[in-house]
């Protein structure tokens, strides 16, 4: 148990270190710039273009490269925002009582109710398809579903002895929740903060392949994706080369959640 | 029991006012009037303002909004700004393909994804529960459009076994045929779908497995599995009842995606093109039928959850 979760989180740390590599590499250098459109239309995979080319003779690794960073970009913003907003909210709202509860629930089922897809279609109604809309979409989804998480999380441990214990004891509501509460839900939270991290990137693809995200002139991943899929039979490369690109980036932030839960889940330490 | 389902009802009644009170702000805060959408080069003042009466827009907002809201009660949704097809209705086309699709799918999501999630739990730290987890965190991380790409590459163009999208013109009533052009999108969706859920079940199993009940139990004889499934699955419920609601929501609404890859003529499609035409009696329609029924299955899993878990009742109080 122990060794394979040495080498998984080695190789999802190694794979994440990749990508941010590439995404700051993409900021000073790429093989050929964004918009030169010189190469052969739908060349396949060669030393000139190590991917190939789209239909319009643009190098696909130069877009690949783009997206990646795109995908970092979201993932990064959408997280750190969403998950800001909602573990408080999702902590406050576990503690709410009476109707301050109330408020709080039908908040959140208001929010949950609109599925980062639902939220992104109705900022992309009123602001236009953006990549910044996309983000704060996206975010507001991370926010949403983690505050819903947090909160049942703790209203699970605030129904348990102990808290009531500390309360009698006379601990205020916010020493309890720093001390008693979020020391237990924690893992879970940081587990799925991480997950949220690359679906972030899925969701911006998704976005995008629906015409909903950046707009076509940028290179995001999905974009790539819904430009291939018309010419995938004759080009494959250009269709599996960003699946596969968003699969790993997924991949490795799930394996290195999966490596920091173990190291800090306290459940988990015990038996180990 | 009682008293907490009046209490959700209300506020699920709450919910629903705020969130459509919210959506036809937002919708209304669009930089432009609708009326323009609808007046053409040339029409003289008299011809506008029939137009501006026929949609309400010199009405107060309040006004406005109580009026659609009453409309959208008996189901009149207007007419669509650039087909002129009563919005209604063409909802309800849509949904005989939306609806099916999003249960289907879902049903075998949750089967397969419970399955999946248990025995990867139940044979941990052995070569098929990392084998199942390793299956669910590949099908967790691929994107949902492409496993359709895939699927149409695979079975519908190299070996044309099925349909590579579209929906019968006759619909349900060739049943054969529906169900053909439904075989991989529904895949598509369970594959997806059942990864995500396989990943909760599998950490709730695990903390069945460690939980001291069970290890009550077993010390009182009871075999391991037993002791699982008889204590386990109660706790586990109320765990898993809002994550599946959330789940089922995700699939009624990510089938938008699907049905653009398979172009499917279902709610996202209908959603998409109004989107990008600027039809807002459909897409104010759409989205507000969608949010009503994603606020109705959270009431309805509150409930359940509840109902299953009455240390929540108490924690309440």
């Amino acid at each position: 148990m122990k060794k394979r979760f040495k080498w998984s989180f080695l190789i999802g740390a190694t794979v994440l270190a990749l990508f941010i590599a590439i995404a700051v590499l993409s900021l000073i250098w790429t093989p050929y710039s964004i918009d030169d459109s010189s190469g052969e239309r739908l060349a396949p995979p060669s030393s000139a273009h190590l991917f190939g080319t789209d239909t319009l003779g643009r190098d696909l690794l130069t877009r690949a490269m783009i997206g990646c960073r795109i995908a970092m970009q979201v993932g990064l913003l959408a997280t750190l925002l969403g998950g800001l907003l909602g573990i408080s909210l999702g902590i406050a709202s576990g503690f709410a009582r009476k109707y301050l509860d109330g408020l709080a629930a039908s908040t959140l089922d208001i929010v949950i109710a609109f599925p980062t897809l639902l939220i992104a279609m109705l900022l992309v109604a009123s602001m236009g398809a953006s990549l910044q809309s996309a983000i704060l979409a996206i975010s507001l989804g991370i926010a949403a579903s983690l505050a819903r998480i947090t909160r049942t999380l703790t209203k699970r441990v605030v129904a348990l002895d102990f808290i009531t214990a500390a309360q009698i004891s006379g601990g205020s509501t916010l020493s309890i929740a720093f001390k008693h509460v979020l020391p237990n839900i924690w893992p879970a939270i940081l587990a799925n903060l991480s997950l949220q991290f690359g679906l972030a990137g899925l969701a911006e693809a998704s976005l995008s392949y629906l015409g909903l995200g950046a707009p076509p002139p940028h290179a995001s991943l999905g974009n790539l994706l819904q430009e291939s899929q018309e010419t995938a039979f004759i080009a494959p490369a250009g269709a599996i080369v960003p699946g596969i690109l968003l699969i790993a980036l997924v991949l490795s932030m799930n394996f290195v959640a999966d490596g920091i839960r173990e190291r800090l889940d306290p459940l988990l330490a015990r038996k180990s | 029991m009682q008293r907490y389902i009046l209490h959700r009802a209300l506020t699920l009644f709450f919910s629903l006012a705020v969130a459509s009170l919210a959506l036809f702000l937002l919708l209304r805060a669009l930089p432009g009037d609708p009326t323009n959408a609808l007046i053409s080069v040339g029409m003289d003042p008299a011809q506008v303002e029939v137009i501006q009466a026929s949609l309400h827009v010199n009405d107060s907002l309040l006004i406005q909004y109580f009026s659609w809201i009453r409309d959208a009660l008996t189901f009149d949704f207007g007419e669509s700004f650039v087909g002129y097809f009563p919005v209604g209705d063409e909802i309800i086309s849509r949904l005989n393909v939306t609806l099916p699709l999003t249960f289907i799918a879902f049903f075998f999501a949750a089967l397969v994804g419970s399955l999946f999630g248990f025995v990867a739990a139940y044979k941990r730290n052995t070569f098929i529960g990392t084998f199942f987890s390793g299956i669910s965190q590949l099908g967790s991380a691929v994107p949902a459009f492409w496993v359709g790409i895939i699927l149409i590459q695979s079975f519908a163009i190299k070996r044309p076994l099925f349909p590579s999208g579209g929906f019968p013109v006759e619909g349900w009533a060739t049943p054969g045929e529906a169900i053909r052009s439904f075989t991989l999108p529904v895949l598509t969706i369970v594959i997806v779908m059942s990864a995500s859920i396989s990943r909760y079940v599998r950490t709730i199993s695990l903390e069945i497995l460690d939980s001291e009940y069970v290890r009550t139990a077993r010390s009182l004889g009871q075999p391991r599995l037993k002791a699982i499934l008889v204590h386990g699955s109660r706790n586990a419920l109320s765990t898993l009842m809002p994550i599946f609601a959330i789940e089922l929501a995700t699939t009624f609404i990510g089938a938008v995606v699907i049905e653009s890859v398979f172009a499917l003529p279902g709610l996202g499609s209908l959603l998409i093109k109004g989107i990008a035409q600027h039809d807002y009696p459909v897409i104010q329609s759409v989205l507000i039928l969608t949010t009503t029924a994603v606020l109705i299955i959270g009431f309805i899993a509150d409930v359940l959850t509840h109902m299953a878990d009455p240390r929540l009742l108490k924690a309440r109080r």
